[in-house]
């Protein structure tokens, strides 16, 4: 955020002297006529010209630049959201794994919800913008083999059992989807 | 053309897959709430499965639930028959058209 907002200030105090550059070189563009200049108030109305045009510029090209910056940490919150949910949901499932309840179940069952409805907020944010937002459609299909790893039976059952086997590739789904999701955050900015 | 709201009709805390597992299973799901809808062949009116109003859906009880329907009345049957609603989980509706379309990867 700090880097962000010191880009912004490079970039406007640039486009500052840019902006006084183009009002000077205004009369040897020929642009206003020389008779102009005779009247003592002209260098005035020149200086006013000038710094009109450099806050313009500034203001046009800083805005633009601060309204993408922050539509991309927008949707890296979003990425940090879902990064945490998954963390809480490989926890929970563990506890599961573990020691099974119906409680934890139901836990572990509401918390796959939430992850799905924030990747599906996601994808909607990925059809909005499709340029600042660049990721491989495979992590919904992480998501759903790490769903599928957690919530398939024995998932459910009375007493279900996991296998190491089993734990592993819980393990390792989650391992993919998390290392996806640090890509998909890393080219936001990239 | 047939509405099924699955929170409505149902439950809110769908189950595990089988029937043995505990109550409110995917397969006694298909069973009570899928299945009669499929009994005539030549029927091929739309079914409306409404998804959202739950706390969630395991994977075990989605497959059981409409791959174990493609498994016994074909795959393609079942994707021309059935429209989902989610609004709530808008990824929901891809994951049961997987389990469907892959139904002859599970037993």
């Amino acid at each position: 955020m700090k880097r962000n907002r010191f880009l912004i200030v490079v970039v406007g105090i640039l486009c500052f002297f840019l902006g006084i550059l183009f009002g000077c070189l205004l009369p040897s563009w020929c642009r206003i006529g020389p008779f102009f200049f005779d009247i003592k108030l002209i260098e005035i109305i020149q200086l006013c010209v000038m710094i009109l045009i450099a806050i313009t510029v500034s203001y046009f090209i800083t805005g633009g630049i601060g309204r993408d910056l922050k539509k991309r940490d927008l949707i890296s919150d979003l990425v940090s959201r879902i990064q945490s949910s998954l963390s809480e949901t490989l926890g929970l499932s563990y506890e599961y794994i573990n020691k099974p309840d119906k409680e934890k179940e139901r836990k572990v069952i509401i918390n796959f919800k939430n992850l799905s409805m924030l990747l599906g907020i996601m994808s909607d944010v990925r059809k909005s913008d499709e340029k600042l937002l660049d990721y491989d459609e495979s992590l919904h299909g992480d998501f759903l083999k790490f769903k599928e790893a957690v919530t398939d039976t024995p998932f459910g059952q009375r007493k279900p059992v996991y296998t190491s086997d089993r734990t592993d590739k819980v393990q390792e789904r989650f391992n993919v989807m998390s290392k996806r999701l640090y890509e998909c955050k890393l080219k936001l900015y990239s | 053309m047939a509405t099924i709201n699955i929170a409505k009709d149902f439950v809110t805390t769908p189950g595990a897959r089988y029937k043995a597992d505990g109550t409110f299973s995917g397969e006694e799901f298909r069973e009570k709430c899928l299945e009669p809808y499929f009994q005539d062949p030549k029927d091929d009116s739309k079914i409306v499965v409404i998804l959202d109003g739950t706390e969630g859906y395991a994977t075990s009880f989605l497959e059981e639930a409409f791959g174990g329907l493609a498994r016994k009345y074909g795959k393609h049957r079942c994707l021309e028959r059935l429209d989902f609603i989610s609004n709530e989980d808008k990824l929901l509706v891809d994951e049961i058209r997987m389990y469907i379309e892959n139904c002859d990867e599970k037993k």
